[in-house]
């Protein structure tokens, strides 16, 4: 079975490399973007299985993507995590509104994003 | 864009062309054309540097190559080329095994002094590869970098006890590295690297159902999302995530009738939920305005201590916007904005000091810090950028 896909998007760039190799020991393969629009880009061109996504990034926010995702039928159903600072309940709700599977709250255990990963891909 | 002031001084104005910082200003007087090549060619190397931070290679070297045309020889276009196409043919090699652009990185954030960051690579790239030699031998030149720098820190600071906590992970000293980088978290309370360098050390580590699943396995949620007490009662199962830094949640907890000792870790400025909310017994004691009022400012002035002025201030913000009557909240966060900008302004010049006297780590180390203080900095991340190239 190959190995499940996932998409790093944030801006910063240390945490990016952290989780990048977390995640690549879990058994994934990792692509990493570090604003809104590169995650775009590779979303449309390499297909992951999943994208963990932070909310405040320069040139184009999470919120933003989420947007841009959902309008489109290839993508989605696209499975989405957020992790972010943000936690006021117009973020949650706003994240309920774009269908996101879970909401993480930063700075979160790297653990806790494998697990949550590991759960949502194995339910679909 | 920042502006320079002052064409007289030689060093601001070397150290300007050298950053490339509102050239218009500098270039005043000259003649128009070369106003528009010089704009042109800032163009050229932004784009480059930009595409260089994307990994986007090719692209970079293109612009790169492009703007040595206009100005051939320039030391930062031809550097900056330099190191784009070696990472360019790296990208483009399949001879390199995939631990060692693994590994690139690691040595990256050695040089950059980020050694947490440089260990955790390390030790994933060790993972995955126990007796890959070139990792093996970057542990060892790791070890001795960190024993000789760690005898220039003062005993009990926080770089000492994270650098010997990297040591003791070094030398497979677990524990005893987590008992280091614990001790940090207590001079430095929201340092995430630091967290999750502890946790991945913890092999027996296991999270409670530490998530807040948005959409409940496709069922709507009924929660009432808009108190702060119901938003607390939905991170209640947190674990970790929750930190004090989070400064809703800081609000939402003091406001909150949890219990009293909930209140008072906040104010010490530790995590909100080392202990599970769920666990803590409620003594439904009420605060009463002024105790709510000082923990707030506490509060603040333990986040600006730490430096992240941006947490203390946006915590005030949230109290005095629900608060508008607060004269005394009002006058912190007006205290703690004026601090804010100073610090990062000053940190940001003695960067562009360093930057000016050639010792380029210091600028990054300057510049990093200004970038703490005040992560939106218009021009901190493109210095950095510039510092680390003339670095390599």
């Amino acid at each position: 079975m190959p190995a499940k896909k996932i998409l790093i998007v944030d801006d910063d760039r240390e945490w990016n490399f952290l989780l990048k190799m977390k995640l690549g020991i879990a058994g994934y393969m990792v692509d990493q973007a570090f604003n809104g629009e590169q995650a775009l880009e590779k979303i449309f061109e390499s297909k992951p299985d999943l994208v963990l996504l932070d909310i405040t990034m320069p040139v184009m926010d999470g919120w933003q993507v989420c947007e841009q995702l959902r309008q489109k039928p290839e993508t989605k159903a696209l499975p989405v995590v957020i992790q972010s600072s943000l936690s006021n309940p117009e973020d949650l709700q706003r994240g309920k509104s774009f269908l996101v599977e879970r909401f993480l709250l930063k700075p979160c255990s790297p653990t806790i994003i494998v697990q949550s990963i590991r759960d949502i891909l194995a339910s679909k | 864009m920042m502006k320079i002031y002052g064409k007289t001084c030689s060093v601001v104005f070397g150290v300007a062309i050298l950053l490339g910082l509102e050239l218009s200003d500098v270039f005043a007087e000259e003649p128009p054309s070369l106003q528009i090549v010089e704009v042109e060619f800032q163009k050229l190397l932004d784009h480059g540097l930009s595409a260089f931070i994307d990994e986007k290679y090719a692209e970079s070297v293109g612009s790169f190559g492009e703007a040595l045309k206009i100005k051939p020889g320039d030391k930062t276009a031809l550097n900056a080329l330099k190191s784009a196409e070696l990472k360019f043919s790296k990208q483009h090699s399949t001879k390199i095994p995939i631990h060692e652009k693994e590994l690139d990185k690691v040595r990256i954030y050695i040089r950059q002094k980020q050694y947490v960051v440089a260990l955790i690579g390390l030790r994933s790239v060790l993972l995955q590869a126990p007796q890959y030699k070139s990792a093996l031998r970057l542990k060892d030149k790791l070890n001795s970098t960190m024993k000789k720098i760690i005898k220039k820190e003062n005993q009990d600071s926080y770089r000492f006890w994270v650098y010997r906590g990297v040591i003791n992970c070094l030398e497979d000293l677990p524990a005893a590295a987590i008992e280091d980088w614990r001790k940090a978290l207590i001079l430095h309370a929201n340092d995430q690297i630091v967290e999750f360098a502890i946790q991945e050390l913890q092999g027996d580590y296991k999270p409670s159902v530490a998530v807040t699943s948005m959409v409940d396995e496709s069922k709507p949620c009924d929660c009432d999302l808009s108190s702060s007490t119901q938003q607390v009662k939905l991170f209640e199962p947190l674990r970790l995530p929750v930190f004090a830094s989070t400064t809703s949640a800081i609000l939402a907890t003091l406001e909150s009738d949890v219990n009293r000792s909930a209140v008072l870790e906040i104010a010490t400025a530790k995590k909100v939920s080392a202990v599970p909310l769920s666990e803590v017994q409620p003594r439904m004691v009420s605060l009463n305005s002024v105790d709510l009022i000082s923990a707030v400012i506490r509060q603040s002035e333990a986040l600006a201590k730490k430096m992240n002025f941006k947490g203390a201030v946006q915590l005030l913000e949230d109290w005095t916007a629900k608060n508008s009557s607060d004269l005394k909240a009002k006058e912190k966060l007006n205290q703690i904005s004026f601090e804010w900008n100073r610090s990062s302004s000053v940190h940001y010049h003695l960067g562009l000091l360093a930057y000016a006297q050639g010792d380029f780590a210091q600028a990054i180390e300057e510049w990093k810090t200004t970038l703490q203080i005040n992560p939106d900095h218009p021009s901190a991340k493109k210095v950095i950028l510039r510092a680390f190239f003339k670095l390599r």
